[in-house]
């Protein structure tokens, strides 16, 4: 980082702090206490770091958990505590089970294969990217699923020359597909077992693996297809067919069998017994990578990205901190005296805001920020389902199709050269927008069949 | 391959992700005797990538997606530098410096690019600027030339593209000194112009406030 850099960070970590000290300073308003004004105030310093990024983020999160005992809203121990959560665990576990899979080297041979077969026609080829990205991400992090595939999928699209649309779509693909798929499951971002800690917590629901997967598919299985329309308007294409390298052959090893049957075995067993605690399912999955000799110590020790993991636990700090102390419930109400009391707006301006916040800041954090304020309207209407305004959140907080910064798998497959910022832009509003509707009208159908609305 | 008059035109096109040049690259198979393509994996896009990213994948992982991006990029760029047929350079870092380190080791005849660049007018190279297949909107400006001895070999650079182009060159020179305009009148039409100390500039297309700061004098290729 340039010394330049450098300033402007320190500058902006400044302009942070005095946010806190306006906070401390101000009146506390009518109706809230000093705990509640100050929690406020944390979360728009948490807003401005992890929109600017003065910090990293994992150090946003650990700073934002030191902070309340400094401005008096909660003790040390308190704070700390909200750390030892399930959702954590299943996080790190899910990192082991995705480390295991990626040493294995099975996901170049599964990808490999998955895209020789979409490969006699490009429009067939792209939907096979979306395909493998969604559905690789029902099983490990987003992200980690973008990095592993960029390779084999970067190779394939180098060998259609001249095909400059093709190349854009390829890319754009793996990023959507990745982004869609990681809303599937409890394993495809960290935001997802945020958000059923948070609705366990705060209203005593627990959601299941199953439950949240027969929630989020539809939204899944709908999006797939409108991306894939999406890529064929915005960028048509002209191949032929497109040559699929580094296609693994021979038979699998028995490295690759055994870290396919742990990760396949483990979602089974998490959508069966996923009541039994979807981080005890996980664990035991992650044993036995180590007891099948797929991975050792010094795997996990290299897997493990420490700054979602710290994010957590400042996300976590912002929304038990919000709930308990009655902030919430004050900006809630401000929110129904300006929207009204129909569940229905206030369950569209909730997803509509959210993916605006996921497009500026990372999912997670804009899940974190938003999931409060959702709770607490939820207790404010009492027709809003607590369970379905955490789901849309959560789900909404998945879809950063337009900016950059929205999603780091936008910018890993930007970061290979295969497309500009404006080609995502131009197809991630329609994205974006299309989403923010899908995500609605699933609640207002699918969820309402289910009961959950 | 020489041009009129016997000079080398060594074009150099600098390329990135976003600034691809694509019309400086068609036009440089009719007006370069020797191509050069610049392509830029700038650092700002690897460290983006990585501030973005570093805190949801393993240090593993980042690792090996910046050389898989790397890789990427340097198949774009042989890609690019293919279809122009032209020699490829390819540097990872600060897209300016980058240029500027080749514009000094080649001494290319002219930087060719699709659209003004202010940091480009500030290199001491004759910059070409490309709209596309009118060529009656193309800009070609020649650096700072405040020896007569240099103009006159610029003059003659000019004159050999349009020579290629099969185009004539207008010349607008804003000055009165009788013996310049008669050097000036061997190499092409000369027209009025109202400031400045030479300024070849196409009627209907002026310059813009920021080339003229940059530029003392610019040539244009008019059209047929």
């Amino acid at each position: 980082m340039s010394i330049k850099d450098m300033k402007i960070k320190r500058e902006l970590f400044l302009i942070s702090l005095l946010i806190l000290l306006i906070f401390y300073i101000s009146p506390t308003p009518a109706g809230l206490s000093y705990q509640g004004k100050m929690m406020i105030g944390l979360m728009f310093f948490a807003v401005f770091l992890f929109v600017t990024e003065a910090l990293p983020i994992g150090m946003s999160g650990i700073l934002i958990m030191a902070l309340p005992p400094i401005l008096g809203i909660y003790d040390s121990r308190r704070v700390f505590g909200f750390f030892g959560n399930e959702a954590i665990f299943l996080l790190i576990s899910a990192f082991i089970l995705a480390a295991g899979f990626q040493k294995s080297g099975l996901h170049m041979r599964v990808a490999g294969r998955f895209l020789k077969r979409f490969g006699k026609s490009p429009k067939i080829f792209i939907l096979g990217i979306l395909l493998l990205g969604s559905s690789f991400s029902f099983m490990m992090s987003e992200h980690a699923v973008v990095a592993l595939l960029i390779p084999i999928i970067a190779v394939s699209l180098a060998g259609v020359s001249n095909d400059r649309n093709l190349k854009k779509a390829g890319m754009i693909a793996l990023a959507y597909g990745c982004s869609i798929g990681s809303i599937g499951t409890l394993l495809g971002g960290a935001r997802n077992p945020y958000a059923v800690s948070f609705i366990n917590e705060s209203t005593g629901t627990t959601v299941t693996f199953l439950q949240w997967s027969m929630m989020a598919i539809p939204v899944v299985a709908i999006m797939l297809p409108i991306a894939w329309v999406l890529m064929m308007l915005f960028f048509p294409t002209k191949t032929e067919k497109i040559p699929v390298e580094k296609v693994k052959k021979g038979p699998m090893s028995p490295m690759e069998i055994k870290a396919g049957s742990v990760l396949i075995g483990t979602v089974i067993l998490l959508f069966i017994f996923g009541n039994i605690g979807t981080a005890v399912i996980a664990i035991l999955g992650a044993t036995a990578m180590f007891i099948l000799g797929v991975i050792d110590w010094k795997d996990v020790e290299k897997a493990i990205p420490w700054g979602v993991l710290l994010l957590y636990g400042g996300a976590i700090t912002l929304g038990k901190g919000m709930l308990s102390t009655g902030a919430t419930g004050w900006i809630a109400e401000g929110i129904v005296e300006y929207v009204g009391r129909n569940p229905e707006m206030i369950l569209f301006v909730l997803i509509f805001i959210t993916v605006l916040l996921t497009e500026v800041m990372s999912n997670t954090a804009a899940v974190a920020l938003m999931l409060p304020i959702g709770i607490g309207l939820s207790a404010a209407v009492p027709s809003l389902n607590p369970v379905a305004v955490s789901m849309a959140i959560a789900l909404a907080g998945g879809f950063a199709f337009t900016l950059l910064i929205g999603n780091p798998g936008n910018m890993i497959t930007y970061s290979t050269g295969y497309y500009r910022q404006r080609d995502l832009m131009k197809i991630g509003i329609f994205a974006d927008i299309i989403g923010i509707f899908v995500i609605y009208g699933v609640a207002m159908t699918v969820w309402k069949f289910m009961g959950v609305w | 391959m020489e041009v009129h008059g016997g000079m080398v035109m060594r074009c150099l096109i600098p390329v990135t992700q976003e600034i691809k040049n694509e019309n400086a690259l068609k036009r440089a198979a009719q007006i370069c005797s020797e191509t050069h393509v610049l392509y830029v994996l700038e650092s700002s896009v690897l460290e983006r990538m990585e501030s973005e990213s570093s805190y949801v994948l393993n240090s593993d992982m980042l690792k090996m997606l910046e050389d898989s991006i790397t890789e990427s990029q340097r198949e774009e760029a042989a890609r690019i530098a293919k279809n122009a047929g032209a020699i490829l350079h390819f540097e990872v870092g600060d897209y300016f410096d980058v240029v500027c380190r080749y514009s000094e080791r080649l001494r290319p005849a002219a930087i060719m690019l699709d659209e003004p660049d202010r940091k480009m007018l500030s290199l001491e190279r004759n910059i070409w600027i490309d709209r596309g297949n009118d060529i009656g909107s193309s800009v070609f400006l020649v650096r700072k030339a405040l020896r007569i001895g240099n103009l006159l070999r610029d003059l003659k650079l000019a004159r050999d593209i349009s020579v290629r182009l099969g185009v004539s060159l207008g010349i607008r020179y804003e000055g009165k000194e009788d013996e310049i305009i008669a050097t000036l009148k061997k190499y092409g039409k000369i027209a009025e112009s109202p400031s400045a100390d030479l300024v070849f500039v196409q009627a209907g297309f002026p310059l813009t406030a920021e080339m003229k700061g940059h530029a003392k004098m610019s040539m244009m290729i008019f059209g047929k």
